[in-house]
This record gives structure tokens, sequence and C-alpha cells, in this order.
């Protein structure tokens, strides 16, 4: 916490350069528009991966990880939730392989002050050839997309928020 | 919610660290093979679009050396437009790479060495991971890595201009000079990286010179190849990671070749196997002749242990101390014990942290003197640099205008496959006789593995981001008869 605000971080995971992939990254873009006045609310969007994410859960009280994740056809541009804290956390032999609950776990051990909350919230994809843009079935559940990650957002926000009479956090869409 | 959502890596399974062991009619091992994925295709995607481009796009390759890719990139377009960039320009490259490698190195040290090394290739398999190593160092210890690493990346994102994703090359130089104000940060960071680079190495001399049975490990049969090496050298044959030119020392430490990097061609040549889409990198004036060591066999190396064999000697101070004891306590040059890669990593440690501080101190370091515009027609550019994983080259053939006709990396763990190769088949005839599969042989692999650090983070980034190992035991009619899994 900063001067007794929380910070909340929404990380946009993903590839430019790898169609689908990179729709971490275009919902970040997205939500950063939407919350455009939110207080305490930070935006990142990154292609960096493994041990390098531990850099982005040092600080917070709250993450909301937005990344892809492989599905069958007929669930592409599906959005599922999940809590880091519920991940099997898994150590593998090799390094790069640290996801982010073995990430959790190793910050947990040292003492390092880790995010109170960590949401993830996954987009179902099938292309991930090497491109720009978006596949036109992504592209078109991309509003939807948008809609229930700035909900995640939203609860998030409120779950972690003080009473607050200023109205720190409530996105300009709301206050409108 | 109320769905199972069940995430299988897929998009990271296929091919990356699977092995593939096949058995001869006696149940003994054949051939081992070691696959591993490669990102196919972008240098056609690359075809067609301006080379200007190609710094932001290759640092978009990995998302663990970002900086390897931008850096041998903007060399390749220096190179391209035949633009020498201003000396401050250099400086400032080779200041950041530097701390670039550092913080790679030292995350990678703690991470990779520590089950090895600070836990203790005995200890039980649940606590011989990084949490075990954290566990092991101490709290302190890793928040002092964490701090380390943080500061280093600040330091990174002010001078390539974009947090996490640089933006600072050019043909000709970087896109803005460093102030005096800025300076002074990057100074103290950079004496406070020199600290931490003895401190880490009190740690790694405490953990294998004080341990009989790691540096019997270190120095044991089953970790040895004889091959040849390849890193890049100063005018005075000493390390460096930025520039110089490319050195390849023989099995017995005699220099074989020593090139610039337009002649690369002339003296890497790839092999092709039916059972992989890699390409083994051997040098052509030895020959490819199959998964051997020794003077024969074109198979080299590259990496911290081979850029120490290659070189000379060490630039700075410190990291010439280090040097000196590392080969007097592994009986001279070259080593060829894989696991020394872990303390050869440590002392380029020290060498980019005092490199660093060397640079940063350097008066001529805020000149705005930074960039000298090309004026020349473009048609071939090729840019090398030393990644943390070893020698990274970038060749672009383009038109009149800059656009790109022929792309063509050659990255680091390329390098390394056949020896990689090497170790895979060592551990498997050591451990899988008459049929009978040790189960030993997946910490063999994985030990290997650590040191060598091979690069599997090519681009995909889907959750959870793990990758696996698997082995797969083949009997002599090809039919599967084990799977093993970490």
């Amino acid at each position: 916490m900063r001067n007794g605000r929380p910070r909340v971080l929404v990380l946009g995971l993903g590839n430019e350069i790898l169609s689908d992939d990179a729709i971490g990254l275009v919902v970040v873009r997205e939500l950063r528009k939407i919350f455009r006045d939110a207080e305490g609310l930070e935006f990142v969007e990154t292609h960096l991966s493994g041990y390098n994410l531990l850099d982005f859960f040092i600080g917070y009280d709250a993450v909301v990880v937005v990344d892809s994740v492989i599905v069958d056809a007929n669930e592409v541009g599906s959005v599922y939730f999940l809590d880091a804290r519920e991940l099997e956390c898994r150590i593998e032999a090799h390094p790069h392989s640290l996801g982010i609950p073995e990430i959790l776990k190793l910050c947990e051990r040292a003492g390092l002050e880790v995010p109170r909350i960590l949401k993830i919230a996954a987009i179902g994809i099938r292309d991930t050839e090497l491109g720009y843009g978006l596949s036109p079935e992504v592209e078109g559940a991309l509003p939807k997309i948008v809609e229930r990650i700035r909900e995640l957002v939203e609860s998030v926000l409120s779950e972690i928020r003080p009473p607050d009479p200023l109205g720190h956090f409530s996105t300009s869409r709301s206050r409108r | 919610m109320g769905k199972i959502v069940e995430i299988n890596p897929i998009t990271r399974l296929e091919g990356h660290g699977r092995i593939l062991i096949f058995l001869d009619e006696e149940g003994n091992v054949e051939r081992a093979y070691f696959q591993i994925p490669e990102l196919r295709g972008f240098e056609k995607f690359a075809v067609g679009r301006p080379a200007e481009l190609m710094p932001q796009l290759t640092a978009r390759i990995c998302g663990v050396c970002s900086w390897a890719h931008h850096m041998a990139s903007s060399k390749a377009l220096d190179d391209l437009f035949k633009v020498e960039p201003p000396p401050t320009a250099k400086k400032i490259r080779e200041m950041v790479y530097n701390a670039f490698m550092l913080e790679d190195h030292l995350f990678h040290f703690y991470i990779l060495a520590g089950p090895d090394f600070i836990v203790g290739p005995k200890a039980p398999k649940e606590e011989r991971n990084i949490i075990g190593a954290v566990k092991k160092l101490g709290a302190e210890v890793v928040k002092k890595i964490v701090s380390m690493r943080k500061q280093l990346r600040e330091v990174e994102a002010l001078i390539g201009g974009k947090p996490i994703h640089p933006v600072m090359g050019l043909p000709g130089g970087i896109s803005k000079p460093i102030t005096e104000e800025e300076r002074e940060k990057i100074v103290k960071v950079a004496r406070e990286s020199v600290v931490f680079a003895k401190f880490t190495y009190d740690i790694l001399k405490k953990a294998v010179v004080e341990n009989e049975r790691i540096f019997d490990l270190v120095k044991s049969e089953e970790f040895t190849h004889r091959t040849y090496y390849m890193g890049l050298v100063d005018e005075k044959n000493r390390l460096n990671f930025y520039e110089g030119k490319v050195r390849v020392i023989d099995p017995r430490g005699r220099e074989f070749a020593k090139f610039d990097a337009h002649e690369y061609r002339e003296h890497l040549a790839e092999h092709v196997e039916p059972w992989t889409y890699a390409k083994f990198i051997y040098l052509k004036k030895i020959g490819w002749r199959g998964f051997v060591d020794g003077e024969d066999s074109g198979i080299l190396c590259v990496g911290p242990l081979a850029r120490l064999n290659v070189a000379d000697g060490m630039e700075t101070p410190l990291a010439q101390e280090a040097y000196e004891e590392m080969y007097g306590m592994l009986g001279g040059k070259p080593v060829h014990h894989t696991l020394a890669m872990h303390w050869a990593r440590v002392i380029e440690m020290i060498y980019a942290a005092e490199r660093f501080r060397e640079l940063a101190e350097d008066p001529e370091i805020t000149s705005p003197e930074v960039r000298n515009v090309p004026r020349e027609v473009p048609t071939l550019g090729i840019g090398v640099v030393e990644a943390p994983r070893g020698t990274l080259i970038h060749h672009y053939e383009t038109d009149e205008k800059g656009t790109l006709k022929k792309v063509n990396l050659i990255v680091a763990t390329q390098n390394n496959i056949a020896r990689i190769c090497l170790s895979i088949d060592k551990a498997a005839k050591a451990l899988v006789k008459g049929g009978v599969v040790d189960e030993g042989i997946l910490n063999m692999v994985e030990m290997a593995f650590r040191a060598y650090d091979p690069c599997h983070a090519c681009a995909t980034h889907s959750a959870p981001g793990r990758i696996p190992l698997v082995v797969e035991v083949y009997d002599s009619e090809k039919k599967l008869i084990k799977v093993l899994r970490n």
C-alpha cells in the first residue's frame, strides 16, 4: 500500500507477433481506456514470461493477470477465471518454467510481500501462428471478453477498496 | 463458474524437452535424442518488413532475453546501413548490455545452480528445486537478490527508453543520451552490483569448493565432453559480451579460428536430423561426425564456460582473479565439465558488474552525441553479441530501400544442441541397461539442462508456462516401452 491507498495492477500477457496470443495485451489496452481516471490502478502489457513476472507481483495489493489459453475451436473467445492461489504449485526442473503459483510460493518463502488478491483471466484462443492481428473469431468476441474482464477488475476493486467517500477506483463509465 | 478448466501446456509440449531413447536388441541404448523447438517461420515472417523494425520485432522472439536480440539487431542495422555509432552510443549500449547480462545471470545462478549446488544433488527430490534453494539461502539473501534485480531492471528501463521492451537501438546509435542526473542513479546501482557479484561468488565458492562431493561431481566424467568452444573476444583476446571477433578453440585449448561476424558462414554450418526441426550448428572446417566429442568432431559449445575457455583472460581485475582461481582449481584450460558452467556464469557476473561500473563512471557516457545518421544504401548487415546463453548472430539482407529480403538468426541454444545431445546420450547409456531404466536418468538430465540452460522461452506465451521433461524409451522395434516425466 502506498500512502494507505491500495495499488492494483492489471497485467496483460502476450506476444504481439503471435496473432491471438496478443489478446491479453489488446484487452489491457481497452481496459486502460475504460478505467482511465481510476487512481491506484495501473495497467502493464508485457511479453515477458516465467520468473520475469516476479517483478510485477511485488508492491501491489491486488493483481489481475490477463492471459490466453489454448482451447478447442468451440471455446474460442471464452473467458476462464482462476484464482492463482488455488492453482497447483508445480516446481519443475526447468527454471524458465516458473509459473504464477510457483512465483507466489517463492515470494512467500522469502518473506516478500505478495498481492493479497491474484486473479487470472484466461481467454480461450487457438491461433498462435506468427503474424500480427487477431483471428476473426477472437476479434468478434472482443467486446464480450473486455466486458467480462472489466467486471472482474471491478469486483477486485470493490474487494480491496477501503470505504472511500471520494470514490477512488471508480471507473469513468460507472461514474457517468 | 462451476467449470473445470484443464490447462495443458500444449503449445509448449510439442518438442519441448522431449527426450527419445532408442534401445538395441539387448535393451541397451543405441541412441538418445533431445528435441528442442525452434521459432519456425520467424525469418519468413520478417521478410518484406522494414529492417529498422527488427530491434523491436526480434526483441519479441524471446520472453527472457529481449535485450540480446535487441542488441544483436541494432548492431546488424549499423552494419546494414554502414554507419558507425559515436563512441558514447557504443558505450551506453555496452553498459546497459552488461547490466542485462548481470541481471539475467544472477537470477539464473540462484535458480539454476540452486538446486544442484545450494541444496545439493543428493537432497530429496521435493527439496531439489528453487523453493528448496530459497529455504537454504534464507529470506534475507533472497530479498537481496530480488532487490538487486529490480534495480538493474530499472536501469535497463531508464536507458532502454521504455519499461520492459527496449526501444533504444537505431542504426548508427541510440535514441536518447543519458543526463547527468540519470548517470548518478546508474553509478549507484553499478557500484552496488559489484558488491553483489562478489557476494554471489562467495556463495558459489562455499557451495562448490568447500563441498568435496559437489566438487567431485563438477569434475566427474559423466558431465564432461571434450568439444570445441566459441565466443566473442576483444582485440586482446579478452572476453567481451558486446563486440569483438568470434574466437574458436579446439578441445586442447588451441586457437582454431578467429573471425569477423561477416565470415560466420565460412566457419559454421547447420546439420539436420530427420527427427527434429532443430538445426545443429557445427564447425564447417572440421565437419559433422555424428554425436561424438573430440578433435575430429565439429560439435561446439557456447555460453559462459565457452566464453571463458576461448578468452585469454578477463578485462576487469576481480573477474580476472576469479578466472584464475577457477582454472587453477579445475586443472587448467580448457575446462570441459558441463557443471562448471555455473561457476563460469558467476565469474561473468563479476565481469559484467565491473564493466557496468567502469562505463557508468566514464565521463564520456553523458555526451549528447549518440547517433550518426545513415547515408549509405543498405545491402547486407550482420551483427553478433554474446547472449547470456552464448553467441547470437543476426543476418539481414535488404533491397535499396531497406526492405528485408532475407533474414537468418543463429541463436545461442542452436550452437549448443549437439553438445546437449551428447550429455543426454551419456546419461542414457549410463542409466539404461538391459532394458532396465534407472529413474535417476531424469536427475542427471535435469542437471545437465540446468547448466546449459537451453532457452525454450521462444515466443509462445500461454498459461501456465510450464515446460515438462519427457523421456520416452523405445525398444529395438521402435515400440514405446516406457515414459518418464519430471
